[in-house]
Order: C-alpha cells, then sequence, then structure tokens
C-alpha cells in the first residue's frame, strides 16, 4: 500500500508528535508491500490559498503558483492512503494542515453533480484514484471527546468532497500497534 | 461599544463574503453607531495584529467563505492567534457568517457546530452564526436580484445591535434551502448533463484558453 501521511505538527519542539510518526512509519516500511512517505508540512513552502480559482479555470488540476503544494496533490493522488495528522489546535486541525488541504482541491472539478443527495464537485480523476482518507489526532491540553467529534464530522465532509471516505479517526493516546493495525484491517 | 469585523475571505475586499458583511454591518450601524474596526485576515500583515483587536471589543463578527467543509486556512491561523485568550474573563461576543457555493445550507453546519464550541472555549457569549449556501457569483449578480438577501442581512445585523444576537427564525429562512429532497436527486443530476448548467465555470474556461484543458490529471503517476 501507498501511504502519504501530511504532518501537521507546526511545532518541530513538540517530540512527542513527531516520535509517533516516526515510530508508525517505521512499522509500516517493515512491511515490503508498503511504501511510506510522511511529508512535514511546516517544512515545505506554500502560500494560502487565494481563492482565484485558477487551478480550476486557468491551469485545470494544478495551483497556479508553483509551490510546494503540486507536491503535495501529486503524492495524495497517488496514494491508497492519506492520513492527515495534526495536534488538536483551539478544537480544529492545525492551520498548518488546513492551509494544504485548502490546497488540495485541484484535484477535484469545478462542475457540480450531486452525490449522496448532496450538490458536490465532481471528481477530476478517476473515482478509484482517489485514496482513503485518515485521521490522526494528538489532544493538547483542553482538547475534550467533543472537539474530537466535531473534527471527526467535519472530515467525513472534507472526505466526501475529495471524493473519498474517512476509513478511522485515531488518537495519539493510542499505542502506534494499533494504527498499524487498523491500517492493515483497510 | 466596539465592534471589530473580520473579513476571513482570501479574496479580500473582492469576494462574496465582503459584499455580505457590508449589508450586516449596514444593519447595524442603522440602530447603533459604534466604534467599528474592520480587519481583512488575507492581509498578511493584518491577520497578524488582528488578536489584538479582539480583547478590545465588545462584539466582533467573524465571516468567511466555505473551505474544504470548514474555514479557510488564514481563518484557522487568526483563531490560533485567540488561544492567549482562553481563560480570560470579559472576552467580547461573538457572531460568524459563513457563506458557500453549495445551493444547501447543510455543508456549512459542521463548521456552524466548531464555532459554537469555539465560543464555549473562549468563554465568549454567542450571538449565531448567519449561513448562507449558493453565494459563488453573487458579486457579479445585479443588485436587484440580491435585493431580498441583503434586504434579510440588513435586518440581521440590525437584530444584532438592538437584541445582542441573530434572530433564529430568520437564519432558519435565509438558509433555505436546507437540504434538496433526496427524491430529486437524479433529476438534479439528469439536468447537470446539460453544458448550460454548468456555463459558470465554462464561460472562465472559455475565457482562459483552458476549455480543452478542464479535464487534466497533471499529477497522475502510472
Amino acid at each position: 500500500m501507498r501511504i502519504t501521511i501530511l504532518n501537521g505538527n507546526p511545532d518541530q519542539d513538540s517530540p512527542g508528535f513527531e516520535r509517533y510518526l516516526h515510530s508508525l512509519c517505521e512499522i509500516l516500511e517493515s512491511d515490503n508491500n508498503n511504501s511510506v512517505e510522511n511529508i512535514t508540512l511546516r517544512n515545505l513552502q506554500a502560500g494560502y490559498c487565494t481563492g482565484c480559482w485558477s487551478c480550476w479555470v486557468k491551469t485545470p488540476g494544478q495551483c497556479i503558483f508553483e509551490d510546494d503544494s503540486h507536491r503535495v496533490c501529486r503524492a495524495v493522488i497517488n496514494s491508497d492512503l492519506v492520513i492527515f495528522a495534526s495536534p488538536v489546535i483551539m478544537g480544529y486541525l492545525s492551520a498548518e494542515l488546513k492551509k494544504y488541504m485548502d490546497k488540495l482541491i485541484p484535484l477535484i472539478h469545478p462542475y457540480i453533480t450531486v452525490d449522496k443527495g448532496e450538490a458536490h464537485h465532481r471528481h477530476r480523476y478517476k473515482p478509484s484514484d482517489y485514496p482513503l482518507g485518515a485521521l490522526l489526532l494528538e489532544k493538547t491540553p483542553g482538547t475534550d471527546e467533543e472537539d474530537i467529534a466535531i473534527i471527526e464530522a467535519i472530515h467525513q465532509r472534507t472526505m466526501l468532497n475529495l471524493k473519498t471516505r474517512n476509513a478511522f479517526t485515531m488518537q495519539m493516546e493510542q499505542p502506534v500497534e494499533e494504527v498499524v493495525d487498523a491500517i492493515n484491517r483497510l | 461599544m466596539r465592534l471589530t469585523v473580520y473579513n476571513g475571505s482570501p479574496r479580500g475586499k473582492a469576494g462574496n463574503t465582503e459584499v455580505m458583511l457590508s449589508q450586516v454591518i449596514a444593519g447595524f450601524t442603522s440602530i447603533t453607531d459604534p466604534d467599528l474596526v474592520i480587519i481583512h485576515l488575507s492581509s498578511a500583515k493584518q491577520r497578524q495584529e488582528a488578536h489584538k483587536h479582539f480583547a478590545q471589543s465588545d462584539l466582533v463578527l467573524l465571516g468567511f467563505p466555505l473551505y474544504t467543509d470548514a474555514m479557510p486556512g488564514l481563518v484557522k491561523e487568526f483563531i490560533e492567534s485567540l488561544q492567549p485568550y482562553v481563560g480570560r474573563d470579559d472576552n467580547p461576543k461573538m457572531a460568524f457568517l459563513v457563506q458557500s457555493g453549495f445551493p444547501e445550507a447543510h455543508h456549512s453546519r459542521f463548521v456552524e457546530r466548531y464555532l459554537e464550541k469555539l465560543t464555549r472555549r473562549l468563554d465568549a457569549p454567542y450571538a449565531g452564526t448567519i449561513v448562507k449556501g449558493g453565494c459563488e457569483g453573487l458579486r457579479l449578480m445585479p443588485e436587484a436580484m440580491n435585493q431580498k438577501l441583503f434586504d434579510t442581512l440588513r435586518e440581521l445585523g440590525a437584530d444584532l445591535a438592538k437584541e445582542g444576537r441573530f434572530d433564529q427564525e430568520k437564519l432558519k429562512a435565509l438558509a433555505k434551502p436546507a437540504r434538496y429532497p433526496r427524491i430529486l436527486a437524479p433529476l438534479f443530476k439528469l439536468i447537470l448533463r446539460f453544458p448550460k448548467t454548468q456555463s459558470y465555470w465554462n464561460r472562465q474556461l472559455e475565457q482562459n484558453g483552458a476549455y480543452d484543458e478542464r479535464f487534466a490529471r497533471p499529477f497522475m503517476e502510472e
């Protein structure tokens, strides 16, 4: 399985988060059938989405700014599973991760279609090209179960709009092996 | 009293959020004359200073377009800058506006839940969230077509000044359609196959000479 981890931790000085992802990668890579890419978003260069829609109407399928969001889009659409990893900051995914999630819209099409009885954007790639999504969250002081439920509910919607689904939501207080098990069950 | 309006649109003054917020502000100022500060979060400089105005306000209004089912990344950056105000007494009352291009309000209900929780996190009184779909292209419409929407937004602004919160019934009416009946899905699907229904996008694709490339898959590896 080709797995991309989008590491949305903005803080290089929180070693627990990085260690967790590191050991997750190690275990996953020990299986020769897996290829794993752990993208540390804070080390990439890209501006926020400006809402210009060029990726839909001018340079279809890619952001008009030649920044590192191209690399992220390429990794995502060619993966089988994308793990969105983030500490919970003010009750939601980090701005660092959200920045790159906003910049995934080149992967879908501006045309509107009907999906599950609702208006949604049409797929750009083949429906089978879209990877499964998953959430991996680190609770921070002040994070409660309601926050986790809200993040998961929003993420399920985001994955629906990325023409896929959220396969699981897990937290870093769970042992790494449990995340590996969840991935192996997919 | 001090009212701070945060426009969270990445398009700044050129976007639909600006058009809608200005109607709410007009309604508000028709009732009372606040010390009004307007901040455009799309400006990096204004975004970094934005939180300072939060603490000095009695009421804040944060508006943004729905981006991948939540707030745009730059709005999240602003919200993170409010972290030092968690646990502070006397945080301002908070009101919100979420607009999206999807016709149904349903898409925006998930982030609305987040915003309500955010006010509890900040121990800030919650004045409600204006949710409106079908807003892409709003700024391009003739004034007359937006009249009813604008009237309601001004009424909501006036209510906010008078009652300190948005009127629930008006919010509900404005948000229609909440969802479409499922039974209509096959019909909509059929209608959307006609190129004319996608003309908003096709026109722009043609203007940019990109129409033939509209289904491009530039990142696919074999």
